[in-house]
């Protein structure tokens, strides 16, 4: 067959696909289910930016209101105020007045998954003692919403988008066949190669434009800001990645469908969907829940209690050590029964940390290597790689959570930088009140110097991590184009 | 008639390869999420057993000191999961493990399986996700030749030329089928449910009676999408539209839907900002109070016995002072937290409506109170729990109260006060009162079930040969 007649074949294939009812209906469901999609991705993005926005302003009137009565009690006054009530004393402040957070802003790609995002915390109290567990903070999600998932676009893209293509194609060659349309075919002047190649062909040049205008038009409408410079190199990735996942699914049904009649390449592509959208990541999980097992969180409460049991037994203990080891503190060892109960944690806080660290390093350690694993099992399904590339490009990636938690502990150990010293400090030499008859201790004026969590970029990053994906899901395209441009197996 | 036909059918369904080929690979799948998820249950059982007896050591251990230090010290609660949950852990990978008992905080459940896991452990399903998602499948693609295909080669105009009678044939199909996916996917359900239940400690979880929930529940869901199946083979001219309509019909019911109900319930009864719910509460009722509100509730103290000085009431100030708080608190949080429980529910109890759209959505609101893993009985430990804490720590702030205590001097308590503390013992809803909280979405599959049947029954009157 020559080129200028595989291509009019092609044409008059796309055309005839073009105007059949069930390619406008299955496109217009997809579409509208996209926009569904995208709109919920959207709304979850909003309200975390709501809640975000609502942690910055407590933080900053935490602030304010502590400056205001940081002045009143700078004032003299018959007033007897506990330290702890005081926000010009530092020990009392860092344990009782903190009021600081670490947060991880959504991305403005944010509504293509929801991905992890309403399961792990996107925001963290710091605290200077020990949180147990550090993750105890999350925004409430309906626990049911959760188990069932959302219906997002992911969702759309990984587990509806393939079967509006079963849909499309399961009975493209196989029907004809069944109805004896083939063998006619089979006998104009185009070989079998050429017959699949313009079928199949014909339904990937139409629907994976259509299906990426959909997909960035439903974005685009929910409110995500998509024509920005800065997103564009992730959101054409993002637009390879889906298209790549869409020709797999074409390659695969040309596979399937060329081979077989109407009823068992519909059954075997549903077959197959099943396998690599349900199964193949359920025999990930379970692999990965039997390979790397999460160390008992039930254990390392027990655990946690006996340690707390053993260093508060021996606070003051613990601070005489800590403050002798620390020449320039050493004086406070020999006052420890005025030094405040605050600044005695400073030791003990250290000390359960020390006895926890391998406790600790376990869950890590566990995370680590499940993380590895997960990345080599993902990779056995489509569904898995293109799920994982749409939510690093929306930031809800468990990637970028771990960067978060890191970032939150960096985040509490310069606030203990901060704070510890001047305590310390304190202990050491106690300040003399400046203001007399003033119930302030006036040991902490520098509120504004407190250090404050900078934001991560969701976006830097990005490209470079989900270009492989990309790739890796057209490896997977070429593979099913390659069975299916051999002609063995095909009938008449 | 019938029990000759049923066992014919029967019998060509069990020699068919693909059938069998099907059963061994839910056979399979069954087996293998299953001993996954007793094992790991069995894990946190005794996990749970063994850290709530290491706490009420611990509790009954401490050294003398104030009580209120005791209260502070508080006492860890860990929820025991109904045995089933191996087999539909519902919201229990969301929700929390364990809840620290302390005074003045509500604090929250902590420990989600699920935050802890890899992101790929989502795609983990559950024995009861075989049943509900693979399950409907199964008797899809078991239905969808029954009539359809006979029609196509002919052979339902012989069978019905020949005196068969189309009724008879529905009910033998039906019952055939209905018997092979009770294998494939009940009993194997119904088995791991018993060693769950044989092998976990009950608790109080009444278990042989929510499996029969359970199983029950389930039974009407497949025989709901059987007779859809067999309703759509009678209609459909060929076997090949018969499989396509009910392919489509799962992918909508099983798939879309109850991700689409989770949203109409959400937009329709959506839930406040839980965050804020928290600020609310800890600035209505603060664990660490300014000066100015201690200032004020002493003021009210002394106005309530009307006393001039703290010598003049006949308690002791302090404990008055914890104890007022303390109460106030309990307002606090039953008014904000509570209520936003209550719209949990409520978003719970709509979802549950929504079974009107699918079988699937009625289905999993259903089972999964059944099972003992819904919000609603996750809520009774989080309440159970709560109140006692709030009876520990009342108890201990009027043990302050009475012990007025000269200045210099401390009041103290020790292990008889311990020892005389009761334990936190939780006892589950009893599962009368779970099924009547689920009454609607048991009532729409019912209603489901006998909407299909009637389908099959009118596409049988109008049944082509």
């Amino acid at each position: 067959m020559t080129r200028a007649a595989f291509l009019r074949l092609l044409r008059f294939e796309v055309e005839s696909f073009l105007r059949e009812p069930a390619t406008r209906v299955i496109t217009g469901l997809l579409f509208a289910a996209m926009l569904w999609g995208a709109m919920n991705g959207e709304r979850h993005v909003r309200a975390q930016q709501v809640a975000i926005a609502r942690i910055h302003l407590r933080e900053a009137q935490a602030i304010e209101w502590q400056k205001a009565t940081a002045h009143r009690f700078m004032q003299p006054s018959a007033l007897i105020v506990p330290y702890w009530q005081d926000p010009t004393d530092v020990a009392g402040y860092m344990r009782y007045g903190l009021t600081a957070f670490a947060v991880k802003p959504p991305s403005p790609l944010g509504a293509l998954a929801i991905g992890g995002s309403n399961v792990v915390p996107f925001y963290l109290r710091a605290r200077l003692d020990f949180v147990a567990p550090p993750e105890a903070a999350y925004e409430f999600e309906n626990p049911r919403v959760l188990s069932l998932g959302a219906f997002d676009l992911a969702f759309v893209l990984t587990y509806l988008l393939p079967l509006g293509v079963i849909a499309l194609t399961a009975w493209r060659l196989s029907a004809e066949r069944d109805s004896g349309a083939l063998r006619l075919i089979a006998a104009q002047p185009a070989n079998a190669r050429a017959i699949v190649a313009a079928k199949f062909g014909a339904v990937a040049l139409a629907t994976v434009p259509l299906a990426l205008v959909a997909m960035w038009l439903a974005v685009a409408l929910a409110g995500v800001p998509i024509f920005s410079v800065r997103l564009l190199s992730i959101e054409a990735i993002v637009a390879v990645a889906a298209a790549g996942y869409a020709f797999f699914w074409i390659g695969l049904a040309a596979c399937v469908a060329s081979r077989t009649g109407a009823i068992t390449s519909t059954a075997t592509l549903v077959a197959m969907w099943i396998v690599l959208v349900f199964v193949v990541p359920a025999i990930g999980a379970l692999a990965l829940g039997s390979l790397h097992p999460a160390p008992s969180r039930l254990q390392y409460l027990d655990v946690l209690r006996r340690e707390s049991d053993w260093t508060d037994k021996r606070r003051d203990d613990l601070i005489t050590a800590y403050l002798a080891a620390r020449p320039a503190y050493a004086a406070g060892a020999h006052r420890i029964a005025s030094i405040p109960y605050a600044t005695k944690q400073i030791a003990v806080q250290t000390e359960l940390e020390r006895r926890l660290r391998d406790r600790i390093a376990e869950f890590d350690r566990a995370r680590a290597a499940a993380s590895r694993t997960a990345a080599v099992l993902r990779l056995l399904s489509p569904a898995l790689v293109l799920d994982a590339a749409l939510q690093s490009a929306a930031g809800s990636d468990a990637a970028r959570h771990e960067v978060f938690l890191l970032r939150a502990r960096e985040f509490t150990d310069r606030l203990r930088a901060f704070f510890w010293p001047r305590a310390l400090k304190e202990a050491a030499q106690p300040t003399t009140t400046a203001c007399n008859g003033c119930p302030a201790k006036m040991s902490f004026l520098e509120h504004d110097d407190i250090p404050s969590f900078v934001d991560d970029d969701p976006v830097i990053g990005v490209a470079a991590r989900i270009g492989p994906l990309a790739l890796h899901l057209w490896l997977f395209a070429g593979v099913t184009a390659l069975v299916a441009g051999r002609t063995r197996g095909f009938r008449l | 008639m019938i029990r000759r036909l049923y066992l014919m059918e029967f019998e060509r369904m069990v020699s068919d390869a693909r059938v069998r080929r099907m059963g061994s690979v839910f056979l399979l799948l069954f087996a293998t999420v299953f001993v996954t998820e007793w094992h790991s249950a069995s894990r946190v059982a005794a996990d749970r057993a063994a850290v709530t007896a290491a706490e009420r050591q611990r509790w009954l251990n401490q050294d003398e000191k104030d009580p209120h230090e005791a209260a502070h010290y508080g006492v860890w609660a860990i929820k025991p999961s109904s045995p089933l949950s191996v087999l539909d852990p519902g919201v229990e990978p969301f929700s929390g493990l364990a809840v620290w008992l302390e005074a003045h905080q509500w604090d929250e459940m902590i420990f989600r399986p699920r935050q802890d896991a890899n992101p790929l452990m989502r795609g983990a399903i559950s024995v009861a996700q075989l049943v509900s998602v693979l399950g409907p499948l199964a008797a899809c693609v078991l239905a969808f030749a029954a009539f359809a295909e006979d029609r196509e080669r002919g052979t339902l105009r012989l069978a019905l030329g020949n005196g068969g009678s189309p009724g008879a044939l529905l009910i033998a199909r039906g019952l055939a089928m209905m018997t092979v996916l009770a294998a494939m996917v009940i009993v194997p359900a119904a088995l791991g449910g018993g060693v769950a239940g044989r092998t976990m400690p009950d608790a109080g979880w009444n278990t042989p009676a929510r499996l029969s929930g359970w199983i029950a529940a389930h039974v009407v869901y497949l025989a709901t999408f059987l007779m859809l199946g067999l309703a759509v083979s009678l209609r459909a001219a060929t076997a090949r539209a018969a499989l396509i309509a009910l392919v489509s019909i799962w992918v909508v019911f099983c798939l879309v839907v109850p991700r689409v109900a989770t949203n109409l319930a959400e937009e329709w009864s959506p839930l406040p900002s839980y965050q804020d719910v928290r600020a609310r509460a800890a600035t209505e009722a603060p664990v660490y109070e300014s000066l100015h509100q201690r200032v004020a509730r002493r003021q009210s103290i002394l106005a309530k016995w009307r006393a001039a000085t703290d010598d003049d009431v006949p308690v002791n100030m302090r404990g008055a002072q914890l104890d007022q708080a303390e109460r106030h608190s309990h307002e606090v949080f039953d008014r904000l937290i509570g209520s936003f429980h209550d719209q949990v529910e409520t978003q719970d109890c709509l979802f549950g409506r929504l079974g009107l759209l699918s079988p699937a959505v009625a289905l999993q609101s259903a089972a999964t109170a059944i099972a003992g893993t819904d919000f609603h009985q996750h809520r009774h430990f989080v309440n159970a729990a709560e109140s006692y804490r709030r009876r520990l720590v009342n108890r201990i702030n009027g043990e302050v109260m009475r012990h007025d205590v000269a200045p210099g001097e401390r009041y103290v308590e020790g292990a008889t006060f311990w020892a005389n503390t009761p334990e936190f013992v939780y006892q589950p809803p009893p599962l009368g009162s779970v099924l009547a909280a689920v009454a609607a979405p048991l009532l729409l599959l019912v209603g489901w079930c006998a909407a299909a049947t009637l389908a099959a029954g009118a596409a049988l009157r109008g049944l082509r040969a």
